[in-house]
């Protein structure tokens, strides 16, 4: 296409719309206000109703503040039992996931091909049925085996979503590491065992370190399922949340959103290290 | 061997009830006069899922929204993929920080901030009434469709923009500005080139989306309206509500073998990938 | 310092035979090339050699001692890699000393002999770096270092050089080489650049399509390539068609009007042929003479310190002649002559 003279085509038309710098500029400017006015202000919101002392319609903002209601919550002993709980399931379920998905992916990084391919498939089945279906299912079967309104049932249903998952990223992981740097490793004298601890896995470590926050979040989050499987002993912060919501007490669920988000933020901002696109999208974009 | 572990989980708490799940939807129950009830295996289940009239809505409902979502988030997230690509500047910067925040937000608690927001005599509504906006104007969008589309659209942004900014790495610069050398506008770079080549790694994106918005709970349970109703939460209404187990087990048959569609599709993409 | 032997060594990918009865036996302290083009087998011997694939027939042996089933981990070889493998959450001094700590060995010791073997490959104060901090260059002897501290009996280097720059090759070729000598070790080296083989090796092997067609010095494998594969591979050749003739002991070659003598190692009367001839065993003349034959469409060619010469005859087909530097072409009316000075003859056609 290129003009074999190397002249300029002299019809070209003086820019305009997106082409224009300026244009551009502004379009960007406007993108990015618009982001962060339709992520920003509705959590906003929720940060004001959990101050809000006094808040009528149509009031913009709170006539009162007051910090009342995060005492009533941080007092309330169910609140304080499902925070408990919902940081007591998260870690288990990481855990036991990164147990079992670092080993699987590394297999299907240095697999065969023909059999990944139909391993592959096995594992993304599960993603394609509606999780909410298989929870109700899964709900069934629990009550026959006694599974149900237990600890372990709903860790184990926890880890139904993050393990697809965190098998996907450990896998590209593990195949983004040249298989030389192992091999390097046996040549110097080291067993399998010993070069995949030695050079495999601190070089995968970013990329399962996201994973595993990822899978963390997950749990902390996890609503639908643990509603039809963990009632009425096993109550998560989001399960509680539901009824909440349903109550019309909007200070107090405000305050609760507010809590349940801070460990996410919290994780967000300890993890920007880790959070570069390509850690994110290595795991998010391929396998 | 080490996937064994994984199998073994899957294949308890994934397959088991999956196929619990298909079998119960082909077990048609029948009443005769004397209120006995009789078991017998068949489709007549999907059938009447069909032909019923609030069943075949929703499902209508289902898909339609779905589609609606994948579409806007499309849109939305290649805006910001691509300004994040080729632009500059602080507005840039700020993009970057902002755009991976819903990702963050448990999807109860941004259904909620939604509520609060959106709702009539919400904080959008109350904002618009200092504007001089006259009361009860406010469209209905919490309890509606608008609000389970705006919401699915804000969760599912920073998978996607994650997703289009990986793949719009790819696209070297040289190729940009070779198109530019010869006097392509910025919007034919965008369809000619761009897109074209980001398409196959979106379309990932898009079935991943797809999927998630057509099985979803959460968000048509707290924002969406009493009728039509996504399959997600008719299903578990039936099975919770009616003890209907037969009947909830088609609707998530329904939206499995939909979804499978999606998913199938998303598989040959990846072969196609590998081969290359 | 070992001997190292393969015998019938042969590997498959699927259906495709990558290795083809490979056998060759070498002896302590020498410098064996594996060249070929790329495709033709030479890595993945090595790999073999190295314990990272396994061959699907045939032993390896070390010393006598077959090692065949032998894992990586427990072979006498120490393998260098292409692209160096060098690992990057760890520093120059954590690589070299890897295998001496997995050999429980103490730090203070650790830390001499990775100092020494630094000084070995010419590298100083680069210990506390991460790999990629370092140059191609460094790298690459950092990759040797790791490869020579543990003081293996076989040490194995699969094109170490290719990843860098012209004038740096030929350098680290000569160091290579140099630290081999000082060190005596056996070394099996993969390259597909026929200079780095021809000034680094004792012998030679040269593959292609997974069988060796030859193995030999540098000046057998040039002035007597047993195959027009090796001819064409080492150096270059012109090829032609003929047929042979043989009368008091001595071989000619004909080929419609020209005739030459030729180096046949024993082929019958009459047989067709395939006569290579070296641009540098023609000349040119400007007379027809003895064993002469005309040049067509004579054009030169400039290469700076020499010259080449291409031309054309209608039995011989298209050739070239390698000329001196100050060669220049008389005007275009004069005709040329061309006359082989020295040939060898092969069966395949």
């Amino acid at each position: 296409m290129a003009l074999a003279t190397g002249a300029r085509p002299m019809s070209v038309p003086y820019a305009w719309g997106l082409s224009h710098p300026g244009m551009r500029r502004m379009l960007i400017r406007l993108l990015a206000g618009g982001l962060v006015v339709f992520v920003g202000v509705p959590l906003l919101t929720l940060v004001l109703w959990s101050f809000a002392g006094e808040w009528f319609w149509p009031a913009v903002v709170p006539t009162q503040f007051t910090t009342r209601w995060y005492q009533a919550v941080l007092e309330n002993p169910r609140v304080i039992d499902a925070m408990i709980l919902s940081f007591t399931i998260a870690p288990v379920v990481t855990l036991l996931t990164a147990l079992i998905s670092i080993p699987a992916g590394y297999a299907f990084a240095r697999l065969n091909v023909p059999f990944r391919r139909v391993l592959l498939l096995l594992f993304l089945i599960p993603n394609a049925f509606p999780r909410i279906g298989l929870y109700v299912s899964l709900a069934v079967l629990y009550y026959q085996v006694g599974l149900i309104d237990t600890f372990w049932g709903v860790v184990f249903l926890h880890m139904i979503g993050t393990l697809v998952y965190m098998t996907w990223i450990t896998t590209a992981t593990f195949r983004s590491i040249n298989p030389a740097l192992e091999e390097a490793a046996r040549d110097a004298g080291a067993s399998p065992v010993r070069a995949f601890f030695a050079v495999v896995l601190p070089i995968a470590m970013p990329g399962i370190i996201v994973a595993s926050l990822f899978s963390f979040l997950a749990s902390l989050d996890e609503a639908q399922g643990t509603l039809v499987v963990g009632t009425p002993h096993f109550i998560t912060m989001p399960v509680l949340m539901y009824t909440l919501i349903s109550s019309f007490e909007r200070p107090i669920a405000a305050v609760f959103s507010v809590l349940l988000t801070i460990p996410s933020l919290l994780l967000l901002f300890a993890a920007q290290r880790y959070l570069q696109s390509e850690y994110v999208a290595a795991g998010l974009g391929r396998i | 061997m080490m996937v064994l572990p994984s199998l073994a989980f899957l294949t308890v708490f994934v397959f088991i009830p999956a196929i619990t799940a298909a079998l119960e939807s082909l077990r048609v129950r029948a009443r005769d006069n004397l209120g006995n009830y009789s078991y017998s295996f068949g489709v007549q289940n999907y059938i009447n899922a069909i032909t019923d009239p609030v069943v075949r809505s929703d499902i209508v409902f289902t898909i339609v929204i779905s589609i609606v979502c994948v579409a806007l988030v499309s849109v939305l997230s290649y805006a910001i993929a691509l300004a994040l690509r080729f632009g500059r500047g602080p507005a840039v910067r700020v993009l970057t920080r902002v755009y991976i925040i819903p990702l963050f937000i448990p999807s109860v608690i941004a259904s909620y901030a939604m509520i609060t927001f959106l709702a009539n005599h919400g904080f959008v509504d109350s904002m618009l009434q200092q504007l001089g906006l006259p009361d009860g104007t406010f469209p209905r969008i919490v309890f509606d469709w608008k609000g389970i589309v705006i919401t699915q659209v804000w969760l599912s942004l920073p998978f996607m923009t994650v997703l289009l900014t990986s793949v719009l790495q790819e696209i070297s610069d040289t190729l940009v500005e070779s198109a530019r050398d010869v006097g392509a506008t910025s919007w034919a770079i965008f369809r000619q080139i761009v897109l074209p080549l980001s398409l196959p790694g979106a379309a990932i994106g898009v079935t991943f989306i797809f999927l998630h918005v057509l099985g979803g709970f959460t968000v048509p349970y707290l924002l969406g309206p009493n009728a039509p109703q996504m399959l997600g939460v008719s299903m578990v209404a039936y099975m919770v509500n009616y003890y209907d187990r037969e009947n909830a087990s088609t609707q998530a048959m329904i939206i499995f073998l939909l979804s499978l569609v999606a998913a199938v599709y998303y598989v040959r993409q990846q072969f196609k990938r590998e081969v290359r | 310092m070992a001997e190292v032997e393969l015998r019938h060594v042969d590997k498959y990918y699927g259906s495709l035979k990558v290795v083809d009865d490979i056998s060759f036996k070498l002896a302590d302290h020498e410098f064996l090339a594996l060249l070929g083009p790329s495709g033709c087998g030479k890595t993945t011997t090595l790999r073999m050699l190295g314990g990272f694939i396994h061959p699907d027939a045939g032993e390896i042996l070390v010393d006598g001692v077959d090692i065949t089933g032998v894992p990586p981990e427990r072979r006498p070889t120490a393998m260098v890699f292409q692209n160096y493998a060098l690992w990057p959450h760890m520093t120059v001094a954590e690589n070299i000393g890897f295998g001496l700590r997995l050999r429980k060995m103490a730090r203070a010791q650790v830390a001499d002999k990775t100092a020494e073997i630094l000084r070995v490959v010419g590298l100083e104060r680069v210990e506390r770096r991460y790999p990629a901090q370092l140059s191609g260059g460094q790298q690459q002897r950092v990759a040797l270092a790791r490869a020579l501290v543990l003081g293996p009996q076989i040490l194995l280097l699969d094109e170490p050089l290719s990843n860098l720059d012209a004038k740096l090759r030929v350098r680290m070729r000569d160091e290579i080489r140099r630290i081999q000598q000082d060190l005596q070790i056996t070394t099996v080296y993969v390259t597909h650049d026929q200079e780095e083989a021809l000034t680094m090796a004792d012998r030679i092997a040269i593959m292609h399509q997974g069988r060796i067609q030859q193995i030999g010095n540098a000046v057998e494998v040039y002035e007597r390539p047993q195959t027009t594969f090796v001819a064409d591979f080492i150096g270059s050749s012109n090829f032609f068609a003929a047929q042979l003739a043989c009368s008091n002991g001595a071989t000619w070659a004909h080929v419609g009007q020209v005739s030459l003598p030729v180096e046949a190692d024993g082929l019958a009367d009459g047989t067709r042929v395939t006569v290579s001839v070296r641009p540098e065993d023609l000349e040119v003349v400007t007379a027809p003479g003895e064993g002469t034959f005309p040049i067509e469409d004579a054009r030169l060619v400039n290469f700076g310190a020499y010259k080449r010469l291409l031309g054309r005859n209608s039995d011989i087909g298209e050739f070239e002649v390698r000329v001196g530097k100050d060669f220049v072409l008389a005007d275009s009316k004069r005709p040329l002559y061309g006359r082989i000075l020295r040939a060898r003859a092969f069966t395949e056609l």
